[in-house]
């Protein structure tokens, strides 16, 4: 152990001077135990007493801004605040700050900037939920309140990139729409007729299972089930499940049409052919059912009548409508643009 | 000419804001234009005007492009012939035809458009299919189950050619947007076929009139993608959950009893 220790603290001292020798920053993976360095020559830990402005640290008075929680996949940012023994903060870099994070993402990148102000930031990104430790030194002795504890918990759905985000995506609005339906169909409001039950009914089934073909599909790169809220409908209302509905799949068809163009497999796009027109006939069928026998099927507010062309959202214009039912976070800033 | 062809009869101050818009879109490519055009009607005579410039649009396209105006040329004359005057009495029915003819008319001439100069001229239909359906402009009945026939088979044709126009996206997300209107006219035709009018979904390969038939032959698949969709519920709900792509010759062989051949040149 103490050979060990020994062996690590040569090889940090040896990445120091490395550091110093080449750039302001390094980082570096140890066995299980991730390391982060931020120094550069001239340091602090070598004072100039001729110089006024170069006031020394004190580690014991220096801070970093630890969150306490955190969520998997979301960055982690800590800013660690050099003082000088009476608390004023240095404005000035070139200490040897180190932050070493152990436990339950023990093993994960650190990265670090020496912002030359004084303050010395580091990143890391938690994969897996479960209990951090960090600590930070500065020239080799803690700062206040090191060692910090961070709480990974579950961070927001990651649709991730390419055609795997696009199928997320995708299957995020299946998982908003079959739990609407099952939630409908679970406890019909007053007076719904039978072709209302039969509609909703056949619906719910068809959401269910594009829900679960896109998970199969996925597989393990499938998002996680994601937790719905619908606060505002009222589902012993006729008019609002039939509005909601009609939300849905005319936002659903709008959804597809605008990520046709993201995907690139040829088979994927051809499935999501095969899935955007039964969304489509989704929401002529409850449209007509609001409004029967009229236009109203493909209004005018969804078919441009000087194209006869059909509305189509992008993600970022997708996202936001689903937002207030998705309880769940979803990071989509990995899917494709173009 | 070109310029005339498409943007002809546009307001010219609307010309010159599209023209400049173009020249700034070129800049931030191709697709970012397609999304900051995405609610411009004239988008589509820009689309046009865009690739006429860049050399032409690719014969490939255009040929899946008159492919599909042939389709929308046969849905606008059936539904201008059968809702002509003295012609068929749809009864409460009427704003839904009404509207679908509106929406097939406009596909004709937003494809025209795009093709421009390119774009074929109307072939001569008929209707009755060599006498299959002789009483088409007079009964509802048969007017109705042949409306919902070019609908599935419209949707299921655009579904077809969706990956032959992926490398053009502002093409792709232009058919998807037709795709899905044919989709819904499909579904509210559907339920005026039936008594009493449910389902706007295809289950199994349809009961259509034997004539009908090829326009829902393989609609009744349950596998998706290799996945066996049975796990996840009935088998007539997972082919209503799935519509069924045609290929262009399927869909040449649908349309052609419609369609009167060219008389051979003189």
């Amino acid at each position: 152990m103490i050979d060990r220790l020994t062996t690590g603290l040569r090889e940090l001292d040896f990445l120091a001077r490395l550091a110093r020798a080449t750039s302001r920053r390094t980082f570096l993976q140890w066995s299980g135990v991730s390391i982060a360095v931020a120094t550069v020559g001239c340091g602090d830990d070598n004072p100039d007493p001729t110089d006024p402005t170069d006031t020394p640290v004190s580690p014991g008075n220096s801070t970093a801004n630890v969150p306490g929680t955190a969520g998997t996949n979301v960055p982690v940012e800590i800013t660690v605040q050099a003082r000088a023994a009476d608390d004023t903060n240095l404005n000035t870099g070139g200490d040897t700050v180190v932050a070493t994070l152990t436990g339950a993402n023990a093993g994960q990148t650190i990265r670090v900037e020496d912002r030359a102000n004084g303050r010395y930031v580091f990143t890391y990104t938690p994969t897996v939920e479960g209990t951090d430790t960090l600590n930070i030194t500065i020239n080799g002795s803690p700062i206040a309140g090191s060692p910090f504890t961070v709480t990974v918990g579950a961070g927001p759905a990651q649709l991730g990139s390419g055609d795997i985000g696009v199928l997320n995506y995708a299957y995020a609005l299946e998982q908003l729409e079959a739990a609407f339906y099952t939630a409908v169909v679970g406890a019909f409001y007053v007076g719904v007729t039978a072709e209302e039950q039969q509609v909703f009914t056949d619906i719910r089934d068809h959401e269910i299972i594009h829900r679960e073909f896109l998970k199969a599909a996925l597989g393990d790169q499938a998002i996680p089930a994601l937790q719905v809220d619908f606060v505002g409908v009222d589902f012993t209302s006729r008019d609002s499940v039939l509005n909601t509905a009609i939300t849905f799949e005319d936002l659903g068809v709008s959804a597809y049409n605008g990520a046709g163009f993201l995907i690139d497999s040829p088979d994927f796009l051809t499935v999501a052919g095969k899935i955007v027109s039964v969304e489509a006939r989704h929401a002529a069928v409850l449209r007509d059912i609001q409004s029967p026998n009229t236009a109203a099927f493909a209004g005018d507010d969804t078919v441009d009548p000087a194209s006869g062309l059909d509305v189509f959202r992008i993600p970022t214009q997708v996202l936001p409508l689903a937002d207030p039912f998705i309880v769940t976070a979803i990071d989509a800033s990995q899917l494709p643009t173009t | 000419m070109t310029e005339q062809t498409i943007l002809g009869g546009l307001d010219p101050d609307l010309i010159d804001r599209v023209v400049t818009r173009r020249d700034a879109l070129r800049q931030t490519g191709q697709r970012a234009g397609l999304l900051a055009l995405a609610s411009m009607p004239v988008a589509f005579g820009l689309m046009a005007k865009k690739a006429f410039a860049q050399g032409g649009l690719p014969a490939d396209i255009a040929d899946v492009l008159n492919f599909a105006l042939t389709l929308e040329y046969l849905e606008s004359e059936f539904y201008m012939l059968g809702l002509a005057p003295g012609a068929v009495d749809v009864g409460v029915a009427r704003p839904i035809f009404d509207q679908i003819s509106l929406h097939e008319a406009a596909h004709v001439l937003l494809l025209q458009q795009i093709l421009g100069p390119l774009a074929i001229l109307k072939p001569t239909f008929d209707f009755t299919a060599g006498g299959a359906f002789n009483d088409v402009f007079s009964n509802a009945t048969t007017f109705i189950t042949l409306a919902q026939a070019f609908e599935d088979t419209g949707v299921r044709a655009y579904k077809g050619q969706a990956p032959f126009v992926q490398s053009q996206a502002e093409v792709l997300t232009t058919a998807l947007r037709i795709h899905s209107v044919e989709a819904r006219h499909a579904a509210a035709v559907r339920r005026l076929a039936q008594s009493p009018g449910v389902k706007g979904w295809i289950t199994g390969n349809d009961s259509a009139p034997v004539a009908l038939q090829p326009s829902y032959l393989g609609e009744e698949i349950t596998t998706q993608l290799g996945i066996d969709l049975l796990a996840f519920g009935t088998a007539a709900a997972a082919s209503e959950a799935f519509d069924e792509p045609l290929t262009r010759e399927e869909v040449d062989a649908i349309v052609a009893p419609f369609i009167v051949p060219e008389p051979p040149p003189a």
